[in-house]
């Protein structure tokens, strides 16, 4: 018997090998032959009976009745959006751009004497306070810099005043510092570890690699780095240090050397980056920078090499490829600040910077250090409402919409991934950016398809593995990084 | 007449290009365009006339010319069903993602 049936939208696409992905309003996918689009398309009903509980089960299709599975898809749909739908959870404070660092493809760092590029006592408060305005439950607050630990008599102080506040705003609180850990001791330690703060560090790779991309005058940051980690493993916790590396033109020669460094410093996982078009890192473009097909061969080498190491019995995470796979397996969003419509900047993360102003995300207060200081939200102080409410973030959201952005709205990733505004604004100085010119977007699809070109081959072990990178695994700093 | 280049490295001044004309059904302009800006054809096109697009292929080998034809040719086809799609689907699944959406942005 054939049920009066209805098309749900949903959108396609070509995978590399000419085969069909379609992914429906709830982001549910499903592999098509040409026939079986067409099908689907015009007289749905002609399609064998598996295929079509197939369909309707992943919102392809439905009932004309089926007022229920509709509001299972309502609920769905939410569940995708639950990073932007629930206020700002991820609250960055820059201390200070201090460093004493000379990074080559660091966005903002200064290494400065005196009290420049520091954050006042009275910002400090303010950012503190404002953090609570936020609906969240749950709130991660990130110190970034510079070197936050430089100042570490602010973070001190900003831990203890939002741990006090906390005793009646009851929240889910995380605390995180992003550090090279040279400037670690006995006593930082005791204090990070009374208040469960987590550590997040850089580590490029093997030492000389390392070395080349972070110099130091005394030619020794890796090794006070892996010290870093030590000391913290050993005084703070076992787990409380995750690690990210940047991908220069020099790393691109050592994929698997750079998965066997994060293996041997006993971290379960690497975020294989590559390099983004910020500060520094775009003036030393010329001598840092490559194109996205030399990115591509560097990951694909990379993941192939993780792959076979799980093969074989070693547990081994590629973030990227989790967040992808996140998105594309699980019913939960899994916070990745960068793949979010609306944007995941500012409705999702704030950026409390040394300045007194406040970002919509890392990479604008980065602009800003670029004298680009067009996405500033409002003052540090300013209530959240008023700064979600700027003119700046009503653009970002405009932006961001995958519905009325050209491009986005016919993509198949859409449910899945969004344009990213500020990295438009970077690349071609205008937030309505073309999508399809934006690196962001190539980069994305990119992965995408690989990841479904990986799914649709359907090997086992593969599929196994997917999955489970699929489900976030906890104190990932990554995920909402 | 309207250039649209959908490869933004190629230095236009100093290539060839292959003119071919590929009916379009009922296609706005806007929706070939579409099409072919998602397209990693190196292609541009030039226009509409009749149910057909104009758009020239950047010259190669007479097997790249008519690879990409066959690529470009199968975008319009796709871009032709992603129109059906939209139009033959319910419009309460639309109105479903407009209330999400609605919520995020407080409108």
């Amino acid at each position: 018997m054939a049920y009066d049936l209805e098309n749900y939208p949903f959108r396609f696409r070509r995978l590399p090998d000419n085969s069909v992905i379609a992914v429906s309003e709830s982001g549910d996918h499903t592999f098509l032959d040409d026939d079986d689009l067409t099908q689907l398309s015009n007289a749905p009903n002609g399609l064998s009976l598996d295929r079509r509980a197939e369909l309707q089960s992943k919102f392809f299709l439905g009932t004309k009745d089926a007022s229920g599975s509709l509001r299972l898809l309502a609920s769905r749909i939410a569940s995708k959006r639950e990073t932007v739908l629930t206020g700002p959870s991820l609250h960055i404070i820059v201390p200070t751009l201090k460093c004493d660092h000379s990074c080559r493809y660091c966005q903002v760092s200064r290494s400065l004497s005196g009290n420049g590029h520091t954050i006042s006592h009275d910002d400090l408060q303010k950012a503190c306070d404002t953090i609570f305005e936020s609906p969240a439950e749950n709130l991660t607050v990130e110190f970034q810099g510079g070197e936050p630990l430089l100042r570490f008599d602010l973070i001190r102080f900003a831990i203890e005043r939002i741990t006090e506040l906390n005793l009646t705003e009851k929240r889910r609180l995380r605390f995180v510092i992003t550090s090279t850990l040279h400037h670690l001791d006995e006593q930082k330690c005791e204090f990070l570890r009374e208040h469960s703060v987590c550590l997040s560090t850089s580590i490029d790779g093997p030492a000389e690699l390392h070395n080349i991309n972070r110099p130091l005058p005394t030619r020794d940051s890796y090794q006070r780095t892996v010290d870093g980690i030590a000391m913290a493993r050993e005084l703070v916790s076992p787990d409380c240090v995750s690690a990210l590396m940047t991908t220069t033109r020099e790393s691109l020669n050592y994929p698997e050397a750079i998965v066997d460094e994060y293996m041997r410093l006993g971290f379960g996982e690497v975020f294989l980056r590559s390099l983004s078009g910020y500060g520094f890192a775009r003036r030393n473009a010329p001598r840092m920078d490559y194109s996205l097909e030399e990115f591509k061969a560097f990951y694909e080498r990379a993941l192939e090499y993780i792959l076979k190491l799980n093969d074989q019995g070693t547990s081994f995470r590629e973030v990227a490829a989790s967040i992808v796979l996140n998105k594309i397996l699980s019913p939960f969003d899994a916070g990745y600040v960068d793949l979010q419509s609306p944007t995941g900047a500012g409705l999702g993360a704030l950026v409390y910077n040394y300045d007194g102003f406040v970002y919509p995300s890392d990479e604008a207060r980065m602009l800003a250090e670029m004298d680009d200081a067009s996405l500033r939200l409002g003052r540090i102080g300013d209530a959240l409402s008023e700064l979600l409410n700027s003119p700046v973030q009503r653009d970002l959201i405009r932006a961001s919409l995958v519905r009325y952005t050209p491009g986005c709205d016919e993509c198949a990733y859409n449910s899945y991934c969004g344009p990213d505004p500020i990295s438009a604004k970077s690349q071609w100085g205008d937030i309505f950016a073309p999508v399809n010119l934006t690196s962001h977007c190539k980069r994305s699809l990119w992965l995408f398809d690989l990841m479904f070109m990986k799914l649709k081959l359907g090997e086992k072990q593969f599929l196994d593995l997917a999955y489970r990178w699929a489900y976030p695994q906890q104190n990932t700093r990554v995920f909402n990084a | 007449m309207k250039t649209v280049n959908t490869v933004p490295s190629v230095p236009l001044n100093h290539v060839n290009w292959h003119l071919i004309t590929l009916p379009v059904g009922n296609l706005s302009e806007m929706e070939v365009l579409r099409a072919l800006s998602f397209s990693a054809c190196p292609a541009r096109f030039k226009g509409m006339s009749n149910d057909s697009a104009h758009i020239e292929i950047l010259e190669a080998t007479p097997e790249a010319i008519a690879a990409t034809e066959i690529q470009l040719r199968q975008a319009l086809a796709d871009q032709q069903l992603r129109k059906e799609i939209n139009q033959k689907s319910s419009s309460r699944i639309h109105e479903i993602v407009e209330a999400v959406i609605a919520k995020v942005t407080g409108h």
